[in-house]
Formats: C-alpha cells, structure tokens, sequence
C-alpha cells in the first residue's frame, strides 16, 4: 500500500485527521491501523492551504507571497478529513464495525488498494446489481443491493441535471429484469420515452363513485375558494348518484332538478347551472380518467412490469388525489397478499415518486400525504417501498424522509437542501455534504442500506434513457423549418 | 461613560491635534525634503544568493519563588531548512536575576540574543547573506545592562566574531533611530512619508564599543515600508545595492521572506509553552496569573 499522509490533531474512533504531501481527493478511500485493526475510512474534505498566501490582504503582496511560497514547501499544507467507515474485516463480510480506539496520532495513512475496494464493494449475488463505478477509481464497480431497495425504502436527492431521473431509469431497468415490479409516478411525463423492454405507459383511471365530494370537486377544477359551487355539488353528489348505474346522468340529474326547482334562490340555481358547464367542460377535456365502472384503479397497473403513471395533464391537487387513489389501493393488495387473500400483486411492488415534494410537503398536508407516510413506515412489512425523487429535499415532509433507508444524493447547493440531508440521514456529514455542489452529472453519494459503505459514485449512463435531458430548441426549431415551409420543386413552381 | 475613558480619549483627542499641528508645521515639511534628498531610487535586478535568517523566541511561566523559561533560536533558509543546529534551552531563571532589579523578560532576550549573535556567525559560513531581526547598535546600547546578571562576558564573546561580518544583516521595521534626519521621531517614518519606490539611503557609520557599524535603510518593493539595516562592517553603496538584489526576490510585502519564516519557526507560543509545563512535570502547580484569577 501507498504511504500517502500521517494522522494529526484529535483523532477519534470515527473521525480522523492526516496531513497529506500529496493532494487527495475528497471520495477516496485510506486505511490506517488502530488496536482493534485496519480500518477503512472515506475522504469528506480535503484543504489546500499556503499559510503565507492566506494572510496576504492586497493584490501585489499576494504576488510576492506566491514566489516566496514556491521557495518553502512547508507553507503548503495538505489537510484531509476522513469519516470511519469500519474495520476491514468486518466490511469485507459486509458488516459496518466501527474500531473502539481511533489510531495513534503519527499513525500512516495509506491509500486503499484498488483489490480491497473491488471485494468491498462489487458483488455478484442475485441481490445486488451495478450502478457505476467509485468517482475516484475507475476500476471499481460498485453494486447496490435492489432488495433494500424494496423493502427499505430509498431517496434521490439531487439538483436539476445531476442524473436524479437516469439513476431512477437505471433502477427501473434492473427491477424490469429482476421481473419486479414498479410504478413511477411521473408528474413530468419524463419517462414517457423510457425504452425498458417491460415498461408501460399508463394514463391513470379514476372512479368517481369512489371519490368524496370535495375529491369530485378537485377533478372537476371546481375552484378551491368556489365554496357555493362545492357546496352545490356536495347537495346534487348524494348516494343515490354513487350508486346509480350512469353516474354522470345521475349526478347531472340532480343539479337540473335544483335549477328547475321553483323553491330554489336564484343564486342556487345560477351556481348549479355553472357546475353543469363545468361538468360538462371536464368530462369534455379530462373524460377519460374518469371510469365509472372500473372496481379498482390497479386494473390498469400490472404486475412485474415498470408501469410510468402520465400525471403530466392534472394539476397539483388532482395528481394528489390520484396518487392518494391508487396507493391506498396498492398497499391494501400487499396487504391481503400478506395475509394469503386475493390479491393483484403477489410480489413486492416499488413506487417511485418524482417531484416528491410536491405530493409530500413540508409545510401542509397534502392529498396523499398520510398513505405516502403510512406506506413510508408500514410498507416494509407487506413489500411496498417508496423511491422518493426530489430536487428540493428540504420542501419534503421529514418525518417521511427520515423512513428512508438508502439515498442517493447529488449537487444540492441550497444550504437548507444540504442540511436537511444530514438532518435525516447521518451517512452524509457536514464536510461530505460541503462537496455537494462540486459533484458533476452523474456524480452521487450513495449511502445508507443499500450500498456496503457510502461512497461518491460515477452512476452509470443508461442508454435506455431518453429522459430528463434538455430540449434541443435549436434542432426542434430548424425541423420546424422543414415542416413548415417545405422545399417547393421547379415543377410544383410551375403548377402554382 | 466612566470618567477615566472620558479623560483617556480627551487626551487622544489632544495628541490628535498636536500631531496634526506637527504635520503642518516648517520645521516637518523640512524633515521629509531631507527624506527625499537622501533617498536614492533604484532599480533591482534578481541576483540569486544564499539566504539564512536567524530569530528567538522566548516564554515563560512565573510561579512561586521562580521562573520557568524556554528559549528556541534557530538559522533557517527561506526553504524552511535550518542552515546550522537549532538551540533550545528549557530552564529556571536564576535566582539573582530578580535581585539585580532586571525583568525576567530582559534577561531571556540577552540569552536569547547569544544565541541568535552564535548562529549568525556560524550560518555566515555557509550563505552569502544572514539576516538577524533586531538592531546590533540597540544591542551594544543595553549591552552594560547584563553585567548585573552575569550575562556580559558571553554576550561579549558572542559578540565578537559579529565584528566586520560583511554579510550579517540587522534589519529592524519598527526603527527609531533618528542619526540620519534627525527629525521628531524615527528616520524611518519620514522616508516612508517622502517616499514610495525602491530604494535605499547611503550607509552612515556609527562606532559602539569598538564595532563599526554601517546603517542604511532599504525598500525592497514598491509602497512597502522601509527597513532600518545594520552592518557590523563598513559598507559602501554598491554593497546596499547588491543587498536589495539578493532580497528582491523573494521579499513578501518589502520584508525578506527568510525573517518571516525564523521567526515563525523559532516562536514559542503559549500553547508550546504549555507542553513544555506538563513534560517538565510542573502542570499541577498554579501559576502567578492563576493565583491572581483566583484572588
């Protein structure tokens, strides 16, 4: 092994501290001996530091320090600090033993052979799948273990363009060939291009009969400060019209008869005429989502397949009741399979939830905030697990958050972002998430269950995806060119 | 707002006035016209020589009945590299030094000014020039101070082989040595006023206990600060010239780097001092200023 540094200042079982004569890069890995063994830590920062150039305070004097530095190796010091990530005995069987003692002050520092990150964390077994290679070693893969995945529950934190939606593809097209099954709710219509041999591209159905009134409401775009307009349609949507063979007839059935009511205020009646119009204009533009005769929305969803959910055409609120909709549904069936009832999914079933904050917010409960928390923290035990995909963690509901087991986190530059990171999980430090914004696309931090150490990884680009990325205006527009104004021959020329 | 604050900013109000009152007067105007008569612009050329600087540091712990100390002094080149073998001395004042009526301070710089007079004549065979923080004039000034303390005789025989050291350089920023302009304070505060270039003043000779010493003062970058620098030889101007040369180069805001670095290398800081206490078995006893924050 490479000498590369010496331990310095406090030194703790879990944290260490090395001067470096050679620079090291924050996401390599270093052993060093301690009384209970070798231990494996992981480079969280790294300070390049000329004590005479840091205390210069103008321009020319800064030009002076420089030559005058170039003269003193002792005034650049390399400083690292590195986060135990266990003894390596224990790490290489997959277990995170931490030492007892942190090593001698004076101690050398090495760096960790490719060989021992190999073993550490490339894995073979049916569980595990590759994901990309160590940032800092090339030669290393690195796997990730799907079965904390489904059971565990996992969150993709990541700023726009950092890789959140190709490491969700990715994820996709391991579970598809797992034969597993997963629903991605997507609010962006991202995936809608996804090329996974089992992917389906679903537009959600939703019964009517089996919404409440306020539901209907919401999915009729009835404003949510049209109190008389709800209140109209609370008096028309009655058993009877849940029940009624024709919903729609039924529903509009009774709002006619408040118009032609003679008791009825004029008020009344004007408000239930405009809640026809909007009835009408709904189904008109949105009729197809609704299905008054489907028993259960998961009749559209199937089994052992990547089902994309098209929640691109509903706004926030109606994609939450959706969401709501067929959770519920989902993590009943797991339930009654659990338990040896009829159900639809026989194995664990993972949902992917992009744009997660919009559907669990910190600040207020949304629609499906309550079956998004129940399934965070019942969903292990009847096979349903969340992918939480977010580019804004800290609008995230953390109680929610903080039932995630696995996280994949990249180029959050917000430092409300970064400290809600290290809020809910304690893999990724304050000097770790410091590196954050200087990870490029596709660069992540994976920790937590999923993985046998954390890491900085370089995930894999998966050629599947033609998602997430930007448009090419400038393509777009020059075939636009080609649509529009077609080339005209001589002879059509001559026709004209 | 207490009345002693009220009074002390009345009288810094009032020197205030006074230096303003200075400023403008005949006889100021005088002192920087001869500041700028004696200042000579030049124009350096890099000239790689082999530089050494030698410092002290010293600290000390008061504890009933005596002083603990530690004197670090060290010759190094501006790589860091010490040029002859560092000196550490960790003792116990002695015990007349109090009587004599001489601070624990003064006797510490006399020792410690043996050391750096030692180093620098050892360090002078092996680089072309060596740098020692301080004034040898100011030295020879307080040399008569030591005899109370018993301290004279080696001051004396360190001293001597300083004498006619061609290439053993004071330099001092804080000067008040007022030989050349003879003004109201020290030279170097007119000629940084009167001046902002490179440069330097002609040597003047000046004779303390049969040393001949050469002053001049050189700026080594523009709109630095001058130095005050004692040869204890006779120098002439080339020599000050190829003097700027050799330092040019490797200055940081006009101060020769190698200074800079002796003097970080031979600090003792009161955290050291405090590992010197623990291994010299004296942790668990208070010291004055423990004693003073009890009381």
């Amino acid at each position: 092994m490479v000498e590369i540094g010496i331990v310095v200042g406090e030194a703790r079982p879990e944290r260490i501290k090395f001067f470096t004569k050679e620079a090291v890069r924050v996401g390599e890995f270093v052993v060093t001996d301690t009384v209970d063994g070798r231990v494996l830590y992981l480079v969280e920062s790294s300070k390049l530091e000329s004590k005479l150039l840091s205390s210069v305070g103008d321009y020319i004097t800064a030009i002076e320090a420089k030559e005058a530095s170039k003269a003193n190796p002792r005034d650049v010091v390399r400083y690292c600090a590195a986060r135990a990530v266990g003894l390596i005995e224990g790490v290489l069987k997959g277990r995170r033993v931490y030492p007892t003692l942190p090593p001698e002050p004076g101690s050398a520092v090495f760096l960790a052979e490719d060989d021992l990150l190999r073993q550490i964390f490339h894995n073979d077994s049916r569980e595990w799948v590759e994901v990309g290679r160590l940032l800092r070693r090339d030669g290393v893969i690195v796997s990730i273990n799907l079965n904390k995945v489904a059971s565990r529950h996992l969150a993709i934190l990541a700023a726009t363009g950092k890789g959140k939606s190709n490491l969700l593809a990715l994820l996709a097209k391991e579970t598809a060939e797992k034969n597993g099954t997963m629903i991605i709710l997507d609010y962006h219509a991202e995936y809608c291009k996804l090329k996974i041999e089992k992917a389906r591209f679903v537009t959600p159905r939703i019964n009517p009969r089996h919404l409440d009134s306020e539901e209907l409401a919401d999915m009729l775009d009835i404003r949510s400060d049209a109190t008389r307009q709800r209140g109209i349609l609370g008096r028309a949507y009655n058993k009877n019209v849940a029940s009624s063979p024709n919903f729609w007839e039924a529903l509009k059935k009774n709002l006619e008869d408040i118009v032609e009511n003679e008791e009825t205020d004029f008020q009344a009646k004007v408000t239930a005429e405009r809640v026809l119009e909007i009835i009408d204009r709904g189904l008109a533009i949105k009729g197809n989502i609704f299905n008054t005769e489907t028993e259960s929305p998961l009749d559209i969803i199937e089994p052992n397949r990547i089902n994309v959910l098209d929640l691109s055409g509903f706004t926030e609120i109606q994609a939450q009741i959706i969401v709501a909709r067929y959770l519920t549904e989902i993590l009943n069936d797991r339930k009654n399979a659990t338990l040896g009832r009829r159900s639809r999914f026989k194995s664990p079933v993972v949902i992917a939830v992009e744009e997660a904050h919009t559907f669990i917010p910190y600040d207020r409960k949304s629609k499906c905030s309550d079956v998004l928390a129940r399934i965070a923290r019942e969903g292990r035990k009847f096979g349903v697990s969340l992918i939480l995909v977010s580019q804004r963690p800290c609008k995230l509901d953390a109680d929610v958050a903080s039932q995630m087991g696995s996280f994949a986190v990249s180029g959050l530059t917000h430092p409300k972002d970064q400290d809600f990171v290290m809020e809910v999980t304690d893999e990724v430090s304050t000097e770790l998430g410091a590196s954050l914004p200087s990870l490029n696309t596709g660069e992540m931090i994976l920790a937590g269950q999923w993985v046998t150490v954390p890491a900085l990884v370089k995930v894999d680009l998966i050629e599947e995806k033609v998602i997430g990325m930007d448009l090419n205006a400038i393509e777009m527009w020059a075939e636009d060119v080609n649509v529009g104004y077609r080339r005209i021959s001589t002879e059509e020329l001559i026709r004209l | 707002m207490p009345m002693t604050l009220k009074q002390l900013f009345e009288r810094a109000n009032l020197l205030k006035q006074r230096l303003r009152e200075e400023e403008g007067s005949e006889r100021y105007q005088a002192w920087l016209k001869r500041a700028k008569n004696v200042w000579r612009p030049y124009q350096p050329k890099k000239v790689r020589k082999k530089i050494a600087a030698v410092d002290s540091g010293w600290n000390y712990r008061m504890y009933g009945g005596f002083y603990l100390y530690t004197i670090r002094a060290m010759a190094v080149a501006p790589s860091s590299e010490t040029v002859t073998e560092p000196v550490v001395e960790v003792d116990i004042i002695p015990m007349g030094v109090e009587d004599s009526g001489i601070r624990p301070e003064l006797y510490m710089q006399g020792v410690a000014e043996c050391y750096e007079h030692d180093l620098a004549s050892k360090a002078s065979k092996f680089s072309d020039i060596v740098l020692v923080d301080g004034s040898i004039l100011a030295r020879l000034n307080a040399m008569d101070i030591l005899k109370k303390v018993r301290l004279l005789k080696d001051y004396v025989v360190y001293m001597r082989p300083l004498k006619n050291a061609r290439n053993i350089l004071f330099i001092s920023k804080y000067s008040q040595d007022r030989r050349l302009i003879r003004g109201g304070v020290g030279d170097v505060y007119y000629i940084n006023r009167a001046t902002r270039d490179i440069g330097y003043t002609e040597p003047i000779i000046s004779e303390k206990e049969g040393v001949m010493t050469s002053v001049f003062y050189v700026r080594l970058s523009e709109n630095s600060d001058a130095m005050h620098v004692e040869v204890p030889a006779i120098v002439n101007s080339e020599y000050v010239k190829s003097v700027i040369d050799a330092l040019y180069g490797t200055a940081v805001k006009g101060y020769p780097y190698a200074l800079m670095v002796a003097h970080e290398m031979a600090s003792v800081p009161n955290d050291l001092m405090d590992m010197v206490v623990e291994a010299a078995g004296l942790a668990a006893l208070p010291t004055a200023r423990e004693v003073l924050e009890v009381g």
